[in-house]
């Protein structure tokens, strides 16, 4: 897999809640950008479908979806592996998380990495474009973790 | 006037700009025509140049250019958004060699960005290294501008052709306007083939023809030239993420490097002033010039492997400017064109501001209505994988075929859907392209498949065509010891050998049929080799191995049910299918290296080919020369002739390094060992090129061609994945893959 971001936040949310987000179906669909469909397969683990505009043409992503816990509430991956519908090939997102309490109080740092892996189609079409999306997608679902805990 | 066809408004010419003006004519209203001489559209500068959506930064202030520039800037977050662009923003970085040029940089560029209302940033020699690190460090900083950035010439153009007929014009290739006079109420544009055409306004968009078209019509206001540019094409970036460009000399802007939207990135272009407006040959002296001025500025370009040269002719206008006004002999005429270097990046403005004056002048006009063509949505399954290169698959190529304004031409294929891109240049897979193509569109009634341009026929039918699928036959495995990816002499070595050692063993194959390069003349094979092949098809008909024919490998993903050190194998035969292994060993050969990767004068002739294709058209049912020059000395390149021979070919086999080609749009001979032969059917057959594609996402290789991983004597490159075979060796008469295949095979299986 390669490194694609590596960055901390500070989300204007308690620890708790960001961690009750990522772990419940519901609000998790909602902050999963482009996700259309999200069933739950087990323990933290979903089949889903997602889609994604890359400027000039839409990819659906049909795979699953898993939030693997190391340390409840403090250390977690959320890990995306899928296929390209129409395209060959497969696509693994793999976003490692620590959450932290912070400053001000009621807020939470969280530092997170993107590493991602790509066969087939994808790993020759078009790289940089799918890097740069996979890039703006965290950040959305960054911003969508935000006002899902503002709502 | 009878048999005459009657329009509001003729749009001269397909490339880039007439497709943006018939859009925005569509778009108000107007009823719109556009002839293109050329059988699809996008077949002149459009198709190639640099790619590059200029900011406009170094134009000359006060220009036609320049306020195109600026309105353009304005526009194309809306192209973008609505007609679905590709677009990466990834910002230029115009160098300055020493103090002076930082001071030129610092004052003269920046001061013209400024006027031009565009940002910039200067960078002194710390910051341009952290930033671009593989520029020269001996460079003293540079002027950075962000807004700088690249696009698919090709997808913009295709995407204003579709907004456009969406809109109600139409769009007619294959058409040449070669007469244009005026009547007391109309223009009439004579059309070959087909009846005069009766309109209201002519808009010339015809680049390297527009001068010719306007003396048709008594104005010789300006001229257009041809300047030649030569581009390189390397697959492997070197970390390249922006443009870099030197800061402009007294003999022009000189050569840059920039990043491909679809991945690679590009070199040069030279500048070359000729008169002849069809000559696009490259030659080995571009070639050095180029390599010579990029690395100066990048020096990893010495490592560099380009996998394609190609040249563009830049409509140069003799007014210094655009060409972009009525005809001072009639404003039923207008002209769009001597668009020498910007026509992508003011395609948005240029169409507009046509469409406004001339429908003002014609008192024409409804308000503007938004008519985005559909989103490219891929949907169901990818199908098989067509290009081997870049895992393209034949759903792709079906929408390329099928979709929008659809591609008739294989060069029109590989510009939609990226198909013939990557590293053979499409000789592994232009003769399915082309099956596929004439099964769902309207080429020639004779079943002949054109390259590009009128008369650049690359393949014609064979009286029987094989049957273009054929089943996979076992059911597969979901986990086995050890997979086998390649059925060639190297595969079936290592297979026989893993059997034998009592393993689980899967052999996927890409074809029909067992034997690799050899499949279809296994009498050129020793009688060992040949048994091996027999002997393998026994173990399978017994059921002591899965054989997957006519699958291919497309991923490889460390881990699976096996265990820590094992691998899962994506799969694609009509639908894609996982199976787990202990151990891969791949054994895929490679490719024949084709003439793009060479330094040969000569132009892009239809034809130019390697025994790669001969094998996959003569596989196809199609006749790919009349008359063959094979060069290469061994068992691989008589095989090749003996296969073309039988199917009617004249064949003259040379042992020589090849130096040129010549003919357009056919070839028509080339030269090798200072001597010319006469051909229409160039096939290379002297050196194999190694493709161990699989290993590039994994970081193993990079994307150079031929690349290979330090490996160890058995062929491992990581715990559980070996590469036997040519795809190691790089040996193109496989003299001693099945060898390689069973040792390797033996040794890791006993490990």
């Amino acid at each position: 897999m390669s490194q694609l971001l590596a960055e901390s936040v500070t989300l204007s949310a308690p620890r708790g809640e960001v961690w009750r987000i990522v772990n419940d179906a519901a609000t998790l669909r909602r902050v999963l950008p482009g996700c259309e469909s999200l069933e739950e397969l087990g323990e933290g683990r979903y089949q889903a479908v997602m889609a994604s505009r890359l400027q000039f043409l839409t990819l659906r992503l049909a795979g699953t979806c898993e939030v693997i816990t190391e340390t409840p509430a403090e250390r977690f991956e959320l890990r995306i592996t899928g296929r390209p519908l129409g395209l060959v090939g497969t696509l693994t997102v793999s976003v490692p998380v620590i959450l932290a309490d912070a400053e001000p109080s009621s807020t939470t740092r969280a530092d997170y990495r993107v590493d991602l892996a790509m066969t087939g189609r994808l790993a020759a079409f078009g790289a940089p474009i799918v890097r740069n999306t996979v890039k703006g997608q965290i950040r959305q679902l960054i911003a969508n973790v935000e006002r899902e805990a503002s709502s | 006037m009878n048999g005459v066809e009657r329009t509001q408004a003729v749009v001269i010419g397909g490339g880039v700009i007439g497709t943006a003006v018939l859009r925005n004519l569509a778009e108000r209203g107007v009823q719109a025509l556009l002839l293109e001489a050329e059988p699809s559209i996008g077949e002149g500068a459009s198709k190639a140049n640099s790619a590059i959506v200029h900011t406009g930064f170094d134009a000359k202030p006060g220009s036609v250019e320049a306020s195109m520039l600026a309105r353009a800037r304005e526009l194309w977050p809306s192209i973008i958004d609505e007609l679905g662009i590709p677009f990466l923003q990834v910002g230029a970085i115009m160098l300055g060699r020493d103090g002076d040029e930082l001071h030129r940089l610092r004052t003269d560029v920046t001061d013209n960005a400024r006027r031009n209302g565009v940002e910039t940033d200067l960078l002194d020699a710390a910051a341009l290294h952290d930033m671009a690190p593989y520029v020269a460090e001996s460079h003293a900083g540079a002027l950075l501008v962000p807004g700088e950035s690249v696009t698919d010439p090709f997808w913009l153009t295709r995407r204003y052709a579709e907004a456009a007929v969406n809109a109600g014009a139409r769009i007619r290739t294959g058409a040449r306007a070669t007469a244009l006079s005026f009547e007391a109420e109309h223009v009439i544009v004579q059309v070959e083939p087909g009846a005069p055409i009766q309109a209201e306004q002519v808009i010339v968009c015809a680049g390297l023809g527009a001068g010719e078209l306007a003396r048709m019509a008594g104005d010789d206001s300006f001229r257009v030239t041809p300047r030649k540019g030569q581009f390189l094409v390397s697959e492997e970036t070197f970390g390249v993420d922006r443009i870099v460009l030197p800061l402009p000399g007294p003999t022009g802007k000189g050569m840059l490097l920039t990043p491909i939207i679809f991945g690679g990135v590009l070199l040069g272009p030279t500048a070359e002033d000729q008169d002849d407006p069809t000559d696009r040959a490259t030659d080995a002296a571009g070639r050095e010039r180029i390599l010579d001025a990029t690395r100066q500025m990048v020096p990893a370009v010495d490592q560099m492997r380009p996998i394609r040269q190609f040249a563009g002719l830049r409509p140069v206008s003799s007014t210094g400017d655009y060409v972009l006004r009525p005809s001072s002999v009639d404003d039923r005429l207008y002209f769009a064109c001597g668009i020498r270097s910007t026509g992508i990046s003011t395609s948005p403005a240029v169409g507009e501001h046509v469409a406004e004056t001339v429908t003002a002048l014609r008192g024409w006009g409804r308000p503007r209505s938004a008519t985005a063509p559909a989103a490219v949505v891929f949907e169901g399954e990818a199908g098989r994988i067509i290009c081997p290169c870049r895992s393209v698959s034949t759903g792709e190529v079906a929408l390329a075929c099928d979709s929008g304004i659809g591609a008739r031409t294989l060069d029109a294929v590989k510009r939609a859907s990226g198909a013939m891109f990557g590293d053979c240049q499409g000789n592994r897979c232009a003769a399915a392209v082309a099956t596929m193509l004439t099964d769902r569109s309207e080429t020639d009634a004779d079943g002949t498949v054109l390259k590009g341009a009128v008369g650049s026929w690359v393949f014609l039918p064979l009286a029987a065509r094989v049957a273009p699928h054929a089943t996979r036959g076992a059911q597969p495995p979901p986990q086995v010891d050890t997979l086998i990816i390649g059925g060639g002499l190297a595969g079936i070595g290592a297979a026989t050998a893993a059997v034998e050692a009592g393993q689980r063993v899967a052999v996927v194959e890409r074809e029909k049929q067992l034997g690799g390069a050899f499949r279809a003349s296994r009498e050129a094979l020793t009688a060992d080799e040949q048994a091996a092949i027999a002997e393998l098809e026994r173990m399978a008909a017994g059921g002591q191995l899965d054989l997957l024919l006519d699958t291919d490998a497309a991923g490889l993903i460390k881990g699976g049910h096996a265990g820590e050190g094992s691998w899962t194998v994506l799969l694609q035969g009509d639908d894609a299918f996982e199976i787990t292994a202990r151990r891969v060993i791949l054994a895929c050969g490679g490719y024949t290296q084709p003439r793009e990767h060479l330094a040969v004068d000569g132009p892009r002739s239809a034809g130019i080919w390697t025994a790669d294709a001969a094998h996959a058209a003569l596989d196809a049912g199609w006749l790919p020369a009349h008359r063959a020059l094979v060069v290469g000395s061994g068992r691989f390149a008589a095989a090749t002739a003996r296969r073309l021979e039988g199917a009617g070919c004249k064949v003259t086999v040379l042992d020589g390094e090849l130096e040129a080609v010549r003919g357009t749009p056919r070839l028509t001979g080339a030269r090798a060992d200072g001597s010319w032969h006469h051909a229409d059917g160039l096939f290379l057959a002297r050196r194999l090129v190694p493709a161990p594609f699989l290993l590039r996402p994994l970081g193993l290789v990079d994307n150079r061609p031929g690349s290979l991983p330090p490996m160890a004597d058995d062929g491992s490159v990581a715990p559980g994945l070996f590469i036997v075979g040519a795809c190691r060796s790089g040996d193109i008469d496989h003299v001693s893959s099945l060898a390689d295949g069973r040792r390797v095979a033996a040794r890791v299986v006993s490990a």
